[in-house]
């Protein structure tokens, strides 16, 4: 077929008018789904889809989602699932820019976020809100556990979901008497050259691993409750620094190299490279034995009174395309049974962030009975060496200085 | 009629043309503006530059290498006669992978704990498998090069067979019946048959391993980082502050690639038009 000049020049303007639609507003349902009451929600979310943008590095969880949670939201609320996996930051980003190019209507309707991720989301005004006053399952959550994430106000702009402790995971078989402060584990390193490391400072795991040997060596979590100040910060975080420094040349690959995530360091967990791994889940190395990934010999620990907690949460964009559903899936993911079920570790081992002592019949049982497994250490024990998290400007900093200090040595 | 034909503007191309200059611009602008309080940090921070010279090294390296290996074994093949000419045909098998396996399989054959390392380990030629390590962790990008290397070595096969698959291969009988040697055999019949191939691969790789992600998200080192990498955790992973200058440092590499474009055909053009005098 041959084109001639006309018919160049009329594909040419429609090209130009295909791109300029494109950018075109499509027509967007502008009604407030906060004046709605919630039968009116339930209706209006029926039939639609939800897509719900989450961390995608862990097998387990996302498969606990597309079948736990993604059968009963639609059983009960007529309502499809679609995850998406994508890092916090990067999500927080992506609708930042939309934010800043004015489209109102986005692609992504429930986010899973908290700390420095919800602090920007919330302060750049990427979310809608308030709405956790919204869902019946609030009910059931403590409101003093959700005044704070990791020292911004929630105020009703984020939904909990989960309640989560780190801890370090080893085998007892090769390792009978394993490090219980951060003292002990510098001396182990040292000891045991190219048996240890950490995921990158930008991950989330390895960021929080930081946090730790930050209380540890700078007077605990006490000494950070006042406001960020730069100067006070390069004071107090040297001994950090140094601590990262020493063991160094102690560390897999002497250093040179860390795992870009939390997934490449279970790897290296499993396939023996390295004797320690580390997890913001304290129920999950239970479902890894139960999974055979891992020995049954495998223990957790926590540093002594080192151990850092946080809840977790959803929220929702404020360009979500489908509010309304959004709110069904977060008040689903407070529904005791699937609590519960995430709970289990042979589903993800995540804790309950509902307050257990106001559930009755059934649903307190299903607490009850919960087997958490020899790997899970008691709930004492987790409780007795919990510390609150940080502030989240700290660990925009933290993250930030450990390239220069640690990675690259050029401060 | 008017104009001589080559002056005329080619009103064909013009759909392709508003379609690419379009999409290209609606990049460029955007970034152009978002960038301008990011110049100057640009210049102060010295992890744009070393992962800028990074990236470029291991691009050379592996468009080099895949070009040279790649011609080498393609005249090997071409020397096959029958049934192994046939055989030859496994040279395939990398280009129909996904990089992303290529690098798996990378992973798989080179870490301390993989395959080439307990295999030496168990016929009792390696003592300890940690020796391997440097050849991933080395702060040189080998994980990324070897991974380019064993992907992008049968792409060139393919180029560089199929041009000589369209030469009279008399010529080589007629070239070795008036004297000529291996080297003149080279460097008069298979050369000037390939050279074309060569460079359109080369460029290919040269530009493709100088931006790509996921090979070096998954077989890089922590540092230096790639470009892509560097770019994409200042632009999506720390704080909104480094945005302008990774949006800065985006358009040099936009730049460098136009340069490097033009500075390359010019140079080859330079290089045929000596040969053909």
């Amino acid at each position: 077929m041959k084109i001639n000049k006309g018919q160049s020049i009329l594909l040419a303007v429609m090209v130009l008018i295909l791109g300029a639609s494109g950018a075109c507003k499509a027509s967007i349902d502008k009604s407030d789904v906060r004046n709605l009451s919630w039968a009116e929600i339930e209706a209006k979310a029926k039939g639609t889809t939800v897509t719900w943008a989450m961390w995608g590095g862990d097998d387990r969880i996302n498969t606990w989602v597309d079948t736990v949670v993604a059968t009963r939201l639609k059983k009960d609320y007529g309502v499809d699932l679609l995850r998406i996996p994508m890092d916090a930051s990067v999500f927080v980003s992506k609708v930042s820019n939309e934010k800043s190019a004015n489209k109102e209507q986005g692609s992504l309707d429930l986010l899973w976020i908290n700390g420095e991720n919800f602090r920007r989301a919330k302060s750049e005004g990427l979310l809608l809100g308030p709405i956790s006053d919204k869902l019946p399952n609030m009910a059931l959550v403590n409101p003093q556990d959700v005044v704070y994430d990791f020292g911004t106000l929630v105020e009703g702009y984020e939904v909990p979901y989960g309640r989560a402790q780190f801890v370090f995971e080893y085998d007892s078989a090769k390792i009978p008497s394993p490090p219980r402060n951060f003292v002990e584990l510098k001396a182990w390193i040292i000891a045991h050259p190219g048996r240890f490391t950490y995921p990158e400072a930008s991950d989330f795991t390895g960021s929080a691993f930081i946090r730790q040997v930050f209380y540890a060596s700078s007077g605990g979590q006490a000494n950070y409750i006042k406001p960020f100040d730069q100067d006070e910060f390069a004071v107090d975080s040297a001994p950090l620094w140094a601590w990262l420094k020493d063991v160094r040349p102690y560390l897999w690959q002497k250093g040179t190299t860390y795992p870009s995530d939390k997934a490449k360091l279970d790897t290296l967990f499993e396939r023996g490279e390295v004797d320690f791994n580390m997890s913001y889940s304290q129920g999950g190395a239970q479902g890894l034995i139960h999974a055979g990934r891992y020995p049954a010999t495998v223990r957790t620990l926590v540093m002594e009174r080192q151990s850092l907690g946080n809840i977790h949460y959803t929220a929702v964009p404020f360009n979500s395309p489908n509010p309304a559903g959004a709110l069904i899936l977060a008040n689903l993911l407070l529904d005791p049974a699937i609590q519960a079920s995430k709970n289990d570790p042979l589903n993800w081992g995540d804790f309950t962030v509902l307050d257990t002592s106001k559930l009755k019949g059934q649903d307190k049982a299903s607490f009850e009975s919960l087997d958490l497994g020899p790997a899970t250490l008691p709930l004492q024990v987790l409780a007795a060496n919990m510390v609150p998290e940080i502030s989240s400007s700290y660990v925009e900093a933290l993250e930030n200085k450990w390239e220069r200090h640690v990675l690259t040595d050029s401060p | 009629m008017g104009a001589p034909r080559s002056h005329r503007f080619p009103v064909a191309l013009l759909p392709l043309l508003v379609f690419a200059g379009v999409l290209t611009l609606a990049g460029i602008l955007p970034s152009l503006v978002g960038s301008l309080e990011g110049w100057g940090e640009l210049a102060a921070d010295p992890r744009f530059l070393s992962s800028f010279a990074f990236s470029l090294w291991v691009a050379t390296v592996s468009s080099l290498g895949a070009t040279i290996a790649g011609l080498l074994l393609s005249l090997a093949i071409y020397n096959l006669k029958g049934a192994q000419r046939v055989f030859a045909q496994v040279y395939r098998i990398p280009l129909i992978l996904p990089h992303l396996t290529v690098a798996f399989l990378t992973l798989l054959i080179w870490t301390p704990s993989g395959f080439l390392a307990s295999g030496l380990h168990s016929l009792g030629l390696l003592d300890d498998p940690q020796i391997l390590g440097p050849v991933l962790y080395s702060g040189w990008g080998w994980g990324i090069i070897l991974t380019y290397l064993l992907k992008e070595t049968p792409f060139i096969m393919v180029l560089v067979l199929a041009s000589l698959g369209q030469m009279d291969s008399q010529l080589v009988l007629a070239a070795r019946n008036l004297g000529a040697g291996r080297w003149q055999i080279f460097r008069q019949v298979f050369w000037p048959q390939c050279f074309g191939s060569l460079q359109t691969g080369f460029i290919i790789i040269f530009l493709y391993s100088l931006g790509a992600y996921e090979v070096p998200f998954l077989v890089g080192e922590s540092y230096p980082p790639m470009v892509s990498i560097q770019l994409y955790g200042s632009l999506f992973k720390q704080d909104p502050s480094q945005r302008a200058k990774a949006l800065a440092f985006l358009i040099v590499i936009f730049v460098f690639s136009l340069v490097f474009l033009y500075a390359y055909f010019r140079a080859s053009k330079k290089a045929q038009n000596q040969e053909d005098t």
